[in-house]
Parts: structure tokens; sequence; C-alpha cells
């Protein structure tokens, strides 16, 4: 693993638009935050407690989970980059497998969910410090998800990217996918909720109205069955690969 | 179409665009899946790692264009497990000349000099096997003669090449033994000078005052045939064994004097493609 982690390392660390791109997003989630506080926008639905634990957690973890789908787009570069420099088929030539080809993306991805996840449980908690919160501990269950849902976007897109191979077609489905689900979920109510994009976002749902709508699973069950979807995609994209001349 | 590449072999894929050498080798290094067929490397089967043991340059030079050429090779280092990669880079960059621009980005790089560190690329790791397709590709004449110099010195070496063209020129000089394709079958293969050398008749250019007289005589001799008619010559094809003074003396017994008698050599760009239209 830290092997095919150093290999990917070697060709992040100097790519500018992935630098550009997430100096951008860690600049400007504190900057919104601070902001939306100013505003008080949901001060007038929703009491002071959104700024302290433990709903501080779900408000915050709710409104990055926006940013996620713009930070999927990251994904679909760096992914089809390696079709677009045919270093796809120089890296495999070179000895490495479609297993591994896979495998270092999938690293990489679990990385960049982590590092993003634990950006915005900083964010939180110093939110909560700042407004006079006690107990971290409390409500943190948020990240957990929040961690499961930016962790499934992501591979999503991965998914997207290796099935489409061509990156503004990729980009363009990624961020309507959201839509199309919604419309297709129009056909089938019942199972709608089970869909994939549907269960990472309620992971996370709109912090005003939590219990308005009826979930057939519990919180559990529904990171479980994100988890389920995230390994779906991720076979999905191996399968893919595996099948292709590259 | 079935192949079999010794130890230190320097073998040859010869072939017209579109006969299948890209293919073929990018099903040897696990990038193509074939429909039917196995390969296996070093009597190991078709294991993904054999490939750190194998140098090779696939149709294009593959690099990231944001990088410089050390950051470029330190991945492909990385990759192959090299050892000591700072020292290896800086050794395969001096071998093909780009040591002085080693720092600067790949997309700065013209296409020799992409191409050359494609070669370098090849190189790292000291691999057993070298596998070249096209390697002269879009290198001017001095590029051209300086890799084939450097591809036969690896040769020399006792390292197994296999090298793919449709430069016969290339192959019949870096090359001993060599398979030429047409349209994914095998057509020929052999050693350079079974394929090259073993024609089955010889070439006569000839030269009359009247070719009309040539021509007629030929109508009606089953051993000799037109081959080529050259406007002010003609080109003859006969059996091997047939010499010229046999020739001669077989037209000016027709009542032909020759005015102009040789051995016509064809370019071996034409033997190639005689052989390719032949088969």
């Amino acid at each position: 693993m830290m092997h095919l982690l150093s290999i990917e390392w070697l060709k992040l660390k100097r790519l500018n638009t992935l630098k550009v791109i997430l100096i951008v997003y860690a600049l400007l989630l504190p900057f919104i935050f601070y902001t939306l506080s100013l505003m008080n926008v949901y001060g007038t639905i929703y009491d002071e407690s959104i700024y302290v634990f433990p709903d501080v957690y779900h408000y915050v973890t709710y409104i990055s989970s926006y940013f996620n789908l713009i930070l999927g787009v990251i994904v679909v570069v760096f992914t089809l980059n390696e079709l677009k420099f045919r270093t796809q088929r120089q890296n495999m030539i070179d000895g490495l497998s479609k297993k591994q080809i896979i495998l270092s993306k999938f690293y990489v991805i679990t990385l960049m969910s982590v590092a993003i996840t634990l950006y915005t449980f900083l964010i939180a908690v110093c939110f909560a410090f700042a407004n006079g919160g006690t107990d971290i501990f409390e409500g943190i269950r948020y990240i957990g998800f929040y961690l499961i849902s930016t962790f499934g976007y992501f591979i999503f897109a991965f998914f997207l990217a290796n099935l489409l191979k061509n990156p503004s077609l990729a980009i363009v489905f990624y961020l309507l996918s959201t839509f199309l689900e919604g419309i297709i979920g129009l056909f089938a109510k019942d199972y709608a909720q089970f869909f994939p994009l549907s269960t990472f976002g309620n992971l996370i749902p709109l912090p005003i109205i939590p219990d308005g709508f009826e979930y057939a699973m519990t919180e559990i069950q529904r990171a479980g069955l994100g988890f389920v979807y995230v390994l779906i995609f991720m076979l999905l994209s191996y399968w893919v690969l595996k099948k292709r001349d590259v | 179409m079935s192949l079999d590449v010794k130890e230190r072999m320097v073998f040859g894929i010869l072939g017209p665009n579109g006969s299948g050498k890209t293919t073929t080798l990018g099903m040897l290094l696990g990038v193509i899946n074939p429909q039917s067929g196995t390969y296996s490397w070093f009597d190991n089967g078709t294991k993904d790692a054999n490939r750190k043991r194998i140098g090779s340059l696939l149709e294009t030079p593959n690099f990231y264009p944001y990088l410089t050429a050390v950051q470029n090779l330190e991945i492909s280092a990385k990759i192959k497990g090299v050892s000591n990669p700072s020292e290896e880079i800086s050794e395969v960059l001096k071998t093909v000349d780009l040591f002085a621009r080693k720092d600067s980005k790949f997309s700065t790089y013209s296409l020799g000099m992409k191409q050359r560190l494609a070669i370098a690329a090849t190189l790292l790791g000291d691999p057993e096997v070298l596998v070249f397709d096209e390697p002269t590709n879009g290198l001017d004449p001095q590029g051209i003669a300086e890799i084939r110099e450097l591809i036969i010195d690896i040769g020399k070496k006792g390292k197994t090449i296999l090298i793919a063209s449709h430069i016969l020129d290339e192959i019949e000089k870096v090359c001993s033994h060599c398979a030429i394709l047409k349209e994914g079958n095998l057509v020929r293969t052999g050693t350079i000078s079974e394929i090259i050398g073993n024609q089955e008749s010889t070439l006569i250019k000839l030269s009359t005052v009247n070719l009309e007289d040539i021509k007629k005589c030929i109508d009606d001799d089953s051993g000799i045939s037109l081959y080529k008619d050259l406007g002010d010559k003609i080109v003859i094809s006969v059996s091997k064994e047939r010499n010229t003074s046999e020739i001669n003396k077989y037209f000016f017994d027709k009542g032909i004097v020759l005015s102009e008698l040789s051995v016509y050599n064809e370019s071996l760009e034409n033997q190639f493609l005689e052989i390719i239209k032949k088969s």
C-alpha cells in the first residue's frame, strides 16, 4: 500500500490543478461558515444550538457536503489524466497490474476523504469552541457519516471516470447524476432512498427537519449500505478496466 | 502466429503499418487483452511482475507533461523497484544525451527528445529484455544513427531485444532474427540472412538497342520473366542457379546483342515489399 501511495505522491505533488482547487477549498470553507454565522441564516428557524455540540457536527457536515460534489471533479481529473497522458498504459508496461492501478487510486481517494473529513471536523470543533461548546464527542457520529458520504461521492466519480474515459463527459454526468437519480426515483418511489447517491446524501439529511422524512433504515444501516456501495463502485471500476485494452 | 524468442536474440518484428506489430507487443506487455492465445515471459507465464524485468517503449513516449525528465523517471524507477534510482536516472539520461535537459518539463521537449527519454526509461533497472516499438520514430537522421548504435551496443551486452519496425533497413542493421507480419499473420520467420538473402530468383538489368526484341524473347521462354520495365532498360527475373554469362549467351543466340548486363540490386525496402506482396 505504501509503495503504491508513494508512486501516486510523485505524480500528484506537482499537479498544480489539484493544489489550486484544494487551497481554494481550504480557504473558502471556514470563510463560508464565518459568513453564515454573521448572517445568522439558520438562526431564524433554528436556534443558537447549531453552533455548539452536538448539532454543530450535523450543520457543518451538511454545508460541507455540497463541496464534495465539486471536489469529486478532482478525482475525475487525476484519474483521467492517466488516460490523457497514456501513463496508465506506461505504468502497466513498467510492471503494475490492473488491480494495482485501481488500488493506487483507491488509496489516494481514501486518504483524500479522510483528510477532508478531518479538516471539516476541525472547523466544526473550532466553531463550537468559539461559541462555548464543551463536549467534543457529542454528536460526533456525523463526522463518521460524513466520511462515508464523501468517500461514496469520490468513488462514484472515480467509477464514472473509468467508465466514460472522457473528462468533460464524466464531469457533466457526475454533476448531473444526483438529478438523474432523482428522476429515476420518481418512477420507483419505494426504492428511491436505497439508490446509491441518495444513500450517500441521506447520511447527512437537511439539519432543519432531520425527522421530516421517513427512512426505512436506521442511521447505522444507511451508513452500512453506503459502505456497500463504495465497494460495489470499486469492484465495478476494476471490472471495467479489466475488460479494457489500455 | 507463433514465435519463440530465445535469450540474447535481437529479434525484429517487421511489417507494414497496421500489420499487428504494436498489437502483438501490447498483448505481450499486458495492456491489450488477447482474444485467444497465450504468451510466457522468462518461462514464468503472464505474471504482471515479469514486466519489471522488461524495459519497454510501446508506440509513443508516455510521460507526465508537467513533470521534468528526472521526476518522470523517478516514477518509472519506483514502479520497477530500482534500488538506487538517482544514480541510475543520471546514468540513463547521459546515455541518451538528455542530461543537460534533465530538469526541463517533458512538455517542453521536442519529439526526438521525447523519444530519447522513452528509451532512457527502458534502460532503468538494467532489464534483461528490451522491447522497442518503432524506436527511431520522429528522430532526425543523426538521432536515428545514434539510437541504432545504442541498440546494437545493448545487444552486444547480451540483452535480449525485441524490436518492431516497418523499416527493413533498421531491422537489418540491428537484428539477428526477424519475423515478418502481414495483416496479423506471420509471413516468415528466421535469421536475417535467411529472409533477406534467400530469394528464389536473381534480378538482372538488361539494355539493348530495341527493348521490344528482349520482351519477345522473354515471352517465349519459361525460365525468364519480366520483372520491371525501367523505360530505357529492362529488369528480368531468373532462377538463382543461372548466371549472367548464361543469360548473355541466351540472348546472343536469339540474335540480340546486349549493351548492358548487370545484376540488379533492389533496395531493401523493395525486397520487403516483394515478400509482403507474394504472401
